[in-house]
């Protein structure tokens, strides 16, 4: 059960993570907002990208911040590190192209986390559930 | 006024540290910021190399800039958001809080004959601004009793902008309490960051920022009612057309102008003609020696020697 909670929560932070660069793009074309503000104003269900975008929020104010690993893999957290930290340091068609290429790129990982939970993590989800309602008969 | 936390921020860490470890900020004026060269500073009126261990004319004991360095700042100065602030860039500047203004330096981009965007940046000015408030107070009663029509004439650097500062604060904030507009076309005069002036101009002062002349002076007429109009730095005929409609809007109008005294002033047109119209009751030379706004010499409408 444990596992299949993982995996649900690394779905949804690719999914939030996705869903924070199509927030960024748009805000691209029409509000021209700062990266904190647009960071700031992000509310995340996934607990590690809140963390990290405090994280980041907090260095651009001058801070000296790690962003926070969680369950990322090596190459996830590369991955993630330079997207977040890089946020901002083009103009408005740079950034754009940008964060398209970094939704391309997170598609990637966004399925196979995807892909990782439909096969694995529904499956150890029912399996917990139905260990516990055992667990609840046997002692009834 | 100016945060060291501003600093902080900006500034390359080895850079940051020898400036506040080393420096008065009170009599630090510029730091330039170029790469590949040596990072120098204007400090106490005069320009020097910045060394770990503060200032030296030697440049081999400076502190070098790299590249990263200049983006690292215009990106700093950005909020972290360059795509923000491409408007503020293609002019030129970032102004960031405490009235703090970057110049920036880089290669511009064009599009069918229009400035898209500056990349690669190569250098930048940071320059630090300070008020003298009661810089003006010599001649503000000579200001008022001339119906609010001067202009602060000086060579670059003299503290022509200073004076308007503190005029505009004076006019505002002291009896009889003008309603003042200041068009800062460069964001030099408020300094105005995030919509808040970084100087103090007065309580009664409305600033519009960034904006030309003509489009600052049409909304000033058209909605915002100012008693005086303040503006940095005529050039030009156009300037002077502008200036003529506020007056004959009865609106006063106290700007500034490049010369080093009467003669060189004269040998502009548009100034003769601003004079022979009597546009500026008043016209005020400031010394270039010394760089805080001293009054060098006053004149009169047409341009001869004044008591004040």
């Amino acid at each position: 059960m444990a596992a299949g909670l993982l995996l649900r929560k690394r779905k949804e932070y690719f999914e939030e993570l996705d869903n924070l660069l199509v927030r960024f793009s748009s805000n691209l074309v029409y509000a021209m907002e700062t990266v904190p503000t647009v960071l700031g104003n992000y509310k995340s269900k996934s607990a590690l990208l809140g963390r990290q975008i405090a994280a980041v929020v907090g260095n651009i104010r001058g801070e000296d911040n790690k962003l926070p690993s969680g369950f990322l893999s090596r190459a996830e957290y590369a991955f993630v590190s330079d997207l977040l930290s890089s946020l901002g340091t083009y103009n408005a068609v740079g950034e754009r192209g940008a964060a398209e290429a970094g939704r391309l790129r997170l598609g990637d990982f966004k399925t196979a986390a995807q892909t990782r939970y439909n096969g694995l993590g529904k499956s150890s989800a029912k399996l917990g559930f139905l260990f516990g309602l055992l667990l609840a008969i046997l002692c009834l | 006024m100016l945060e060291p936390e501003t600093l902080k921020t900006i500034l390359p860490p080895t850079v940051y540290t020898s400036v506040i470890c080393n420096l008065d900020e009170a009599q630090l004026q510029e730091i330039r910021v170029r790469a590949g060269m040596p990072v120098c500073v204007t400090y106490r009126g005069r320009e020097y190399c910045l060394t770990r261990g503060g200032v030296s004319d030697d440049p081999s004991l400076a502190l070098f800039a790299t590249a990263e360095d200049v983006k690292g700042i215009v990106v700093a100065a950005s909020e972290h958001s360059v795509y923000a602030y491409n408007d503020d860039i293609n002019r030129g500047f970032i102004t960031v809080s405490g009235g703090v203004r970057i110049g920036v330096c880089g290669e511009t981009v064009y599009d069918r004959g229009s400035l898209v965007t500056v990349k690669n940046y190569s250098s930048v000015n940071i320059r630090i601004p300070h008020e003298i408030t009661g810089c003006s107070s010599n001649i503000m009663s000579d200001i008022v009793a001339n119906h609010c029509k001067a202009l602060i004439v000086s060579p670059p650097g003299a503290g022509k902008t200073t004076m308007l500062r503190d005029i505009a604060r004076s006019l505002s904030d002291d009896s009889p309490h003008f309603n003042v507009l200041i068009a800062d076309e460069r964001c030099e005069l408020a300094c105005v960051s995030g919509g808040v002036p970084g100087m103090n101009v007065g309580m009664r002062t409305d600033v519009i920022s960034g904006s030309t002349k003509a489009h600052a002076f049409e909304c000033a007429v058209r909605s915002m009612r100012p008693d005086v109009i303040i503006t940095d730095e005529i050039f030009g005929q156009a300037d002077i057309e502008i200036i003529r409609e506020a007056i004959g809007c009865g609106i006063s109008v106290i700007a500034s102008a490049h010369a080093d005294g009467p003669e060189t002033l004269m040998r502009r047109r548009f100034i003769r003609e601003a004079a022979e119209e009597r546009l500026f009751e008043r016209y005020y030379f400031l010394s270039g020696d010394f760089g805080d706004g001293h009054i060098a010499a006053v004149c009169d409408a047409g341009l001869t020697p004044a008591d004040v």
